[in-house]
């Protein structure tokens, strides 16, 4: 990607480049006065989580993927059967290829390797701008960085003021704000469109 | 882990402007902790705030349910990290409990 690096294409303009990790998810709130029951999660607020990895795939062999994070770090990331992946929809291990941006989930094994419950590859979650829609394509503008949003079909869903997702996006208007979820393309400012979540 | 939080300081708010969506939130600025708890499961995450966000009143009135639980307006930001320890990062979004 020329005129966009990855690492900005992937962030969420929110979290910024402040924090280690990018992609924004957000959360639907409320405040409860207390967490009873709850398990407490091992990583510490503001700490790194061992149990995770982002980066880019680097080689892939039999399973086994050495991942290199943004600083650099190398990790090797072990699938199994039982293994979750996702790349724009839920997949099979062998959809990870070298290039393929990724997050990972796991436990951490004696020998560092990250054991992965569940993996996404090239996930995006962009608030965009809709700028013009197509036949098969949407523009959409991320903070001024223009983005390419193919429709899949079969795949692409939208979800209109929370409803349940539907396969039809002709609600979807120009100039209006959405929120993408997505798999990026490798090396290039393209995303193919998983869901879209827009409001009145 | 980390997260955003519409109200860090005015600029912040004079962005995200919560109270449009009718949400009355405490300042809180960087570094706070809070505890999370999405509704779809039994694991709690602490995350500090690390920026500004979510734009809440672009969504205002949105809603999301787990098992019948749910929560309305975007109040949170998390990180893959912190969004990933409590729910599946392509969901985009799900429904939580926050405390301090």
């Amino acid at each position: 990607m020329d005129s966009l690096r990855r690492r900005k294409f992937l962030s969420s303009a929110v979290l910024g480049t402040a924090v280690t990790t990018v992609v924004g998810a957000s959360s639907l709130g409320s405040f409860a006065p207390e967490a009873a029951g709850a398990q407490r999660h091992s990583a510490a607020a503001g700490e790194v989580d061992a149990n995770f990895v982002e980066g880019r795939i680097v080689s892939v062999k039999k399973g086994l993927l050495l991942v290199m994070s943004a600083d650099k770090s190398m990790h090797q990331i072990q699938l199994t059967g039982a293994t979750s992946v996702w790349k724009l929809r839920p997949t099979t291990s062998d959809a990870a290829k070298a290039g393929d941006g990724l997050y990972a989930r796991g436990v951490r094994m004696p020998d560092g390797t990250l054991a992965a419950d569940a993996v996404w590859l090239n996930i995006v979650n962009l608030t965009v701008h809709i700028t013009s829609i197509g036949r098969d394509t949407m523009h959409l503008d991320h903070h001024g960085d223009r983005i390419v949003g193919h429709v899949i079909a079969g795949t692409t869903a939208a979800v209109y003021n929370s409803t349940p997702a539907v396969s039809d996006l002709s609600l979807l208007q120009v100039g209006k704000h959405a929120q993408v979820i997505g798999a990026w393309r490798p090396d290039t400012n393209e995303v193919d469109l998983a869901t879209v979540y827009a409001a009145a | 882990m980390h997260c955003a939080w519409p109200n860090t300081s005015d600029a912040c708010f004079a962005i995200t402007r919560p109270d449009r969506c009718g949400d009355n939130l405490l300042r809180q600025t960087c570094g706070h902790t809070f505890f999370v708890k999405g509704l779809c499961g039994s694991t709690e995450i602490s995350v500090k705030i690390a920026d500004c966000g979510p734009q809440t009143d672009l969504w205002c009135g949105e809603q999301s349910c787990c098992s019948g639980n749910c929560a309305t307006n975007r109040l949170l930001d998390l990180t893959p990290a912190a969004f990933s320890a409590i729910g599946n990062l392509s969901s985009g979004i799900m429904p939580v409990t926050i405390h301090s």
